[in-house]
């Protein structure tokens, strides 16, 4: 009884919404006393739009972008903040997740004249910059809980049978970060693909994303296009996954296919 | 005469000031494995952290087979560990974590086909292609044993690797164990703090105590001649009775009375309990509140009596 | 070897010092266009926030909708995990996930596609003789009070909290609560003794993101909000683009003061909880 009234509610809150976004970008307006009419008019509008194609392969090149440095920064930060101990530990640890108590959009703007002056504001360089705000407190806190699974002996473990720094981290900590490494990257892309202000403020215009055009779109679209446009943000994160695996098995070869069922 | 191919000399270790352990000093002969005993928590592991690299000494000296192995970093130094828990790697089978060490210093091909004869050797061949988690605990010890052992080092630490087995499983491991490591001639140091472990599996005993080596021999020497009060409470039978003597515990009895000539003291039975066919009274002293396990003949169980030593039975420590 | 680890760990934490210069050093640049710019350091800016009218109503009408849209989502969320965690870990996850997937200004649109005056819940009571009029359908989404805007941050926070609290619910330690009942304490205890402290700082670290978020984001009040009276990021986005300086400077006195407000809250809220945090990390490390 309890199952079925969790899961009812949660496919008609979470699901249902979805499923009726889908609906109504295939159907044309309803109006009454009729039957909805199928029509295709709300994709084919959104994906014939050069500019919404362009915006799709900006905001995805960005979230990619921005999924990279995340990692590049939060796996060495993660790995300190789990397995070392140093002076004002905690305290570093509370800074680095500050961010995400603090309004960034504020952040965006005090980087504005900075960036113009550096060449980077108008630029997707900049954007993906300033994404870096409010995803990387996320990614590290990600990380470091994978990290605290991987016990530290297991890595002293890899020590003694003489792997290097660089060996131990491609062949232990990395496959055993995985699953981490996987939430890490989706989050950071959610986050990066659902920016406006910061996009709108640090891009001037100039960087057109999906959510930059989203909101012109408002005025001009009817409900049928606007759906279609809303359903496909889903395209970014995972586009954005698919290509991390892809890259993923590119670079560590059979290792990741075959042992993926046993994370 | 035999060099020493292991020779640890003064070795000392503090931490934020605190001193854990001080100036230990002992010698290891090619193929010797060395029982360090002692209560948790004086540093055993320390030491055996330190020798491997993943911790530094504060000052010392160590050499195998007269050089420095202190200079040598983690990943030249010929030493290698097992650690409490297995720790194989979970995302690699059997075959690929035994042979994780010998794959980098020598290739996958010569790597896989020793893990391969090693696997064999010590009856894991049928597990090659499994997964950690599919293996007992003991499979598990076993391979994280033999995936030491394929890097051939010259000295193998083994810190308490019985201690998450149950008890039959420990008392099977360590036999086998102690003879593989001899056929090897594996130069090792195995910390346990379980006394007969350390009887058992060591050629030689080494007891560590409040930062210090008490005291390091064969196991009867330290059984029948501790050299202080430490040793004797911690490796050996025997009632301490001040800083210098102490009386084997089987030369003690259980009296309702005090005997003439003999040392005694007051105390209380706690209870009874059989070894080989012998019964031993479980007595609490009054004066110090130590329990201690004596013979208890033929006496009745008064709920307070004495325990009387002889006095021939009386021996000093040998230290000062 | 010893200068060698020491260096190791510099090099580790020199990303996160690379964040932080950027993270931090907006901030700066934040407050220091709003004290004056360099050009003599003034307070002024921060004052005069409170002579502007449209100001001290959008503040008050931020602080409604961000209270109550963080104290419902939090305790919903919160009530959900606690009575379904195990279903939730156990196959619903990915329902969970949906609304995850997208932006908030898309969840903004689908209520009020739903739920605006010429949306489908009032077509469909339209359609079926329920309703006249779809004008005589309550305008819930672009209204004046913000329930458009509460019922959008609502739906899309709570699977935020959901996933949040779950792995912490996951890892109660549930021998505590065979503990419990035999030494005879009953749900009051277990829930005073072992629920709430495991629970407390990860739901004020929760409940501080989603209010710092929904104080000061932009997206969804951009989108549903009407123009009188408007939200803090709102207002603030415009002043940012005013021709004029002084409002322009104002802009950030405004995000600077809710920084500081938010800031000093997780500061002292972490500084309280750090050594509680750490006992409970403690116990609960198990290699």
């Amino acid at each position: 009884m309890k199952k079925n009234i969790f899961y009812m509610s949660s496919v008609i809150f979470f699901l249902i919404p979805v499923l009726l976004l889908i609906l109504k970008s295939i159907t044309a307006p309803w109006r009454s006393g009729n039957l909805p009419d199928w029509t295709l008019r709300g994709w084919e509008t959104v994906f014939q739009d050069s500019r919404v194609i362009e915006s799709m392969a900006i905001t995805l090149g960005i979230a990619l972008a921005v999924a990279l440095i995340n990692l590049i920064v939060g796996i060495p930060v993660a790995k300190a903040l789990s397995h070392r101990s140093f002076k004002l530990k905690n305290t570093l640890e509370v800074l680095l997740l500050l961010p995400l108590f603090l309004p960034v959009i504020a952040a965006a703007m005090g980087l504005h004249i900075t960036m113009i002056r550096l060449g980077l504001a108008n630029t997707w360089i900049g954007v993906t910059i300033v994404h870096l705000v409010p995803t990387i407190p996320y990614t590290i806190k990600v990380l470091k809980a994978g990290y605290d699974r991987i016990p530290q002996d297991m890595l002293n473990q890899g020590r003694m049978l003489k792997a290097g720094v660089w060996h131990a981290f491609r062949t232990i900590e990395l496959p055993l970060l995985i699953p981490s490494i996987r939430s890490a990257i989706f989050l950071a892309v959610t986050i990066s693909a659902g920016q406006y202000v910061l996009t709108a403020i640090i891009g001037g215009g100039s960087v057109i994303t999906m959510p930059i055009i989203y909101y012109p779109f408002l005025q001009s679209a009817d409900d049928t296009v606007m759906s279609a446009f809303s359903v496909a943000f889903v395209l970014i994160p995972a586009a954005a996954v698919l290509i991390a695996e892809a890259a993923a098995m590119a670079l560590a070869g059979r290792l990741f296919i075959k042992r993926r069922s046993i994370q | 005469m035999t060099l020493p191919y292991l020779e640890v000399k003064n070795v000392s270790k503090q931490f934020d000031k605190a001193e854990i352990f001080k100036d230990l000093s002992f010698s290891l002969k090619k193929g010797e494995i060395l029982s360090l005993a002692g209560p948790s928590g004086t540093g055993k592991s320390t030491l055996l952290r330190c020798l491997a690299g993943l911790d530094h000494f504060s000052n010392g000296e160590v050499l195998i087979e007269d050089t420095d192995l202190l200079a040598m970093q983690v990943k030249k130094r010929p030493v290698g560990m097992v650690f409490q828990q297995a720790l194989l790697f979970p995302h690699l089978t059997l075959l690929e974590n035994v042979a994780y060490g010998k794959k980098i210093t020598h290739g996958k091909k010569e790597a896989y086909e020793m893990a391969h004869s090693y696997l064999k050797e010590v009856g894991l061949e049928n597990h090659v292609k499994q997964y950690p988690h599919e293996l007992s605990g003991g499979q598990q010890q076993r391979a994280a044993l033999v995936r030491a052992m394929l890097l051939k080092p010259k000295l193998l630490l083994l810190d308490e690797p019985f201690s998450s087995l149950d008890p039959g499983l420990r008392k099977e491991l360590r036999e086998w164990v102690r003879s593989f490591l001899k056929k090897e001639e594996m130069t090792s140091i195995f910390v346990t703090h379980d006394k007969d472990e350390a009887m058992l599996l060591g050629d030689r005993t080494a007891v560590m105590a409040e930062g210090r080596l008490q005291q390091i021999g064969l196991p009867h020497e330290l059984y029948h001649t501790p050299h202080n009060a430490l040793v004797a409470e911690l490796y050996s039978d025997v009632i301490v009775l001040d800083e210098a003597r102490y009386c084997p515990a089987e030369k003690a009895s259980w009296r309702a009375e005090r005997k003439d000539g003999h040392e005694w003291f007051e105390a209380e039975w706690v209870n009874e309990t059989y070894h080989f066919g012998r019964r031993l009274a479980h007595i609490r002293l009054i004066s110090t509140g130590r329990r201690i396990t004596i013979p208890a003949g033929e006496s009745g169980k008064e709920a307070s009596g004495y325990v009387t030593i002889p006095p021939e039975a009386i021996k000093y420590f040998k230290e000062t | 070897m010893k200068w060698q680890r020491t260096n190791g760990l510099f090099l580790l934490l020199l990303p996160a010092y690379a964040f932080l210069l950027l993270a931090g050093g907006s901030f700066i640049l934040a407050f220091i266009e709003s004290t004056g710019n360099g050009e003599g350091f003034t307070w002024s800016y921060y004052l005069s926030l409170f002579d502007r009218r449209e100001l001290t109503d959008g503040l008050t009408y931020s602080i409604w909708i961000t209270v109550s849209s963080t104290v419902v989502s939090l305790i919903t969320g919160w009530l959900i995990v606690r009575s379904f965690y195990r279903l939730i870990d156990g196959n619903a996850k990915w329902l969970v996930w949906i609304p995850m997937l997208f932006p908030h200004f898309v969840w903004g649109y689908f209520v009020l596609l739903l739920l605006g005056q010429s949306g489908l819940i009032s077509t469909a009571l339209v359609q079926s003789g329920l309703l006249e009029d779809r004008t005589l359908f309550p305008v819930l989404v672009q209204d004046r009070s913000g329930i458009g805007i509460f019922i959008t941050y609502v739906w899309k926070e709570i699977p935020f909290v959901i996933l949040m609290l779950l792995p912490v619910y996951l890892q109660l330690p549930r021998q505590f609560r065979e503990v419990n009942t035999v030494l005879g304490g009953g749900q009051r205890h277990w829930f005073k003794t072992v629920e709430w402290p495991w629970i407390k700082p990860v739901m004020f670290e929760t409940g501080l993101i989603i209010t710092a978020f929904i104080f000061t984001a932009y997206e969804v009040p951009g989108l549903l909000g009407v123009s009188y009276p408007q939200m803090t990021p709102v207002i603030a986005y415009d002043w940012f683009y005013s021709a004029s300086g002084e409002e322009r400077s104002m802009a950030f006195a405004l995000l600077m003061l809710a920084a500081f407000i938010l800031g000093a809250c997780a500061l002292t809220g972490f500084a309280l909880m750090n050594k509680r945090r750490m006992l409970l990390s403690k116990s609960s490390h198990r290699y």
